[in-house]
């Protein structure tokens, strides 16, 4: 399989099909960080029909060398965020207001420590769906972190890259964002012991 | 002598995540999978964490629909050749105003100081061998220099645009990924 630089170094010599292999290899990963973020298919598409225009626009300049998925993601991501800042109410305002700012970064110690879930829950069928639920009620920093990491597989070091914060705060996002999953599958399965 | 390395219940907490990730060096990795068999309230807490993380794993990714890479392709296809149609149009009407004002020059050349000059250097060629300095000084010093200077800002804004616009070449560079969208 050709690598993304070399692709895109083909499609800089004017292989058309080079630009085609690029966007068939990542149109699945760009649309389901879309996806995941805005949770609306309509917009979804339209974010990664955008992104793959933004890149081909800006591929003439892209460095040879460097990795293409974080900057790839880089895009989307951004993308995602200007999205997010047009649309005028958002569900998670109030869970985004309980002391907690955009990309401010603590040290760990200042995150709370997790306790597990019990095993009843563990065993329960619904797990599944409330997890998907809990997601969505994840603040949206935290959604793209967790989908960058969990889903698409990212390192640490490539999502500070994407998302142009610290590697200390990608690790307390993610820290976080399990919290916030489990305060809100305590209170989708009640009181938790 | 067996070397356990003794770290504290807040210095294994912290580097948890890495542990599940994989993210940590050997000696560290080791040190924190000593301390959390010895200590049942950060292993409980590990063990919230590698619980979490086991769940995340079971996200599901979502698929687009099939035919959604070729229309974002088809998507690219238009809005370049909406780009090339910009160039070519933004090229004839730069080609139309150099040709004006060559036009112009040229008819400006036709009576000014200029036309004496070749004329006279037309009637007399030995004059170009003879005295070139004088001849090129002669032709420099009555040169329109407004026509001259038009012609030349002309010619460069149309050869930035054609880059500019060029297929493959559209837009300026992005020097960070931020600057990229
Ligand atoms: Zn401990």
């Amino acid at each position: 399989m050709e690598t993304e630089n070399n692709l895109i170094q083909a499609h800089l010599r004017g292989d058309r099909q080079a630009f085609r292999e690029l966007v068939e290899r990542h149109t699945p990963g760009i649309y389901n960080l879309a996806y995941q973020y805005t949770r609306d298919q309509m917009e979804a598409e339209n974010l990664t029909q955008e992104t793959f225009l933004r890149v081909y626009r800006a591929l003439s300049r892209f460095r040879p060398g460097s990795p293409f998925r974080p900057w790839l993601f880089a895009i989307a991501a951004n993308l995602c965020r200007n999205w997010s800042r047009q649309q005028k109410e958002t569900s998670f305002t109030e869970l985004n207001s309980q002391g907690e700012t955009d990309d401010q970064p603590l040290p760990m110690e200042q995150v709370q420590d997790l306790l597990p879930l019990p095993g009843e829950i563990l065993e329960t069928e619904e797990l599944y769906s409330a997890l998907q639920d809990a997601f969505e009620h994840l603040p949206e920093h935290y959604r793209l972190v967790v989908i960058l990491y969990y889903t698409e597989g990212l390192s640490y070091d490539d999502i500070a890259q994407v998302l142009n914060i610290p590697l200390n705060t990608v690790r307390t996002h993610l820290r976080r964002a399990k919290q916030h999953l489990r305060q809100i599958l305590e209170q989708e399965f009640g009181a938790l012991s | 002598m067996n070397l356990i390395e003794n770290i504290s219940c807040a210095a294994a907490r912290t580097q948890l995540d890495d542990y599940i990730a994989g993210n940590i060096l050997p000696g560290d990795r080791r040190s924190v999978g000593t301390h959390l068999r010895s200590c049942s309230a950060c292993r409980e807490i590990f063990e919230a964490h590698w619980q979490m993380d086991r769940l995340l794993m079971l996200l599901p990714r979502t698929f687009p629909r099939e035919t959604l890479a070729n229309e974002i392709l088809v998507r690219v296809d238009r809005a370049d050749l909406r780009q090339r149609w910009i160039a070519l149009a933004g090229s004839v009407v730069w080609g139309v105003l150099i040709l004006w004002v060559l036009y112009s020059t040229w008819l400006g050349l036709q009576e000014g100081p200029l036309a004496e000059v070749i004329n006279m250097v037309m009637n007399e060629p030995a004059l170009l061998w003879r005295f070139p300095l004088e001849v090129i000084g002669a032709i420099l010093e009555n040169l329109p220099i407004f026509e001259f200077a038009s012609i030349v800002i002309l010619v460069s804004v149309g050869v930035w645009l054609l880059r500019r616009y060029l297929p493959g070449n559209m837009g300026p560079a992005p020097r960070s990924m931020r600057e990229a969208t």
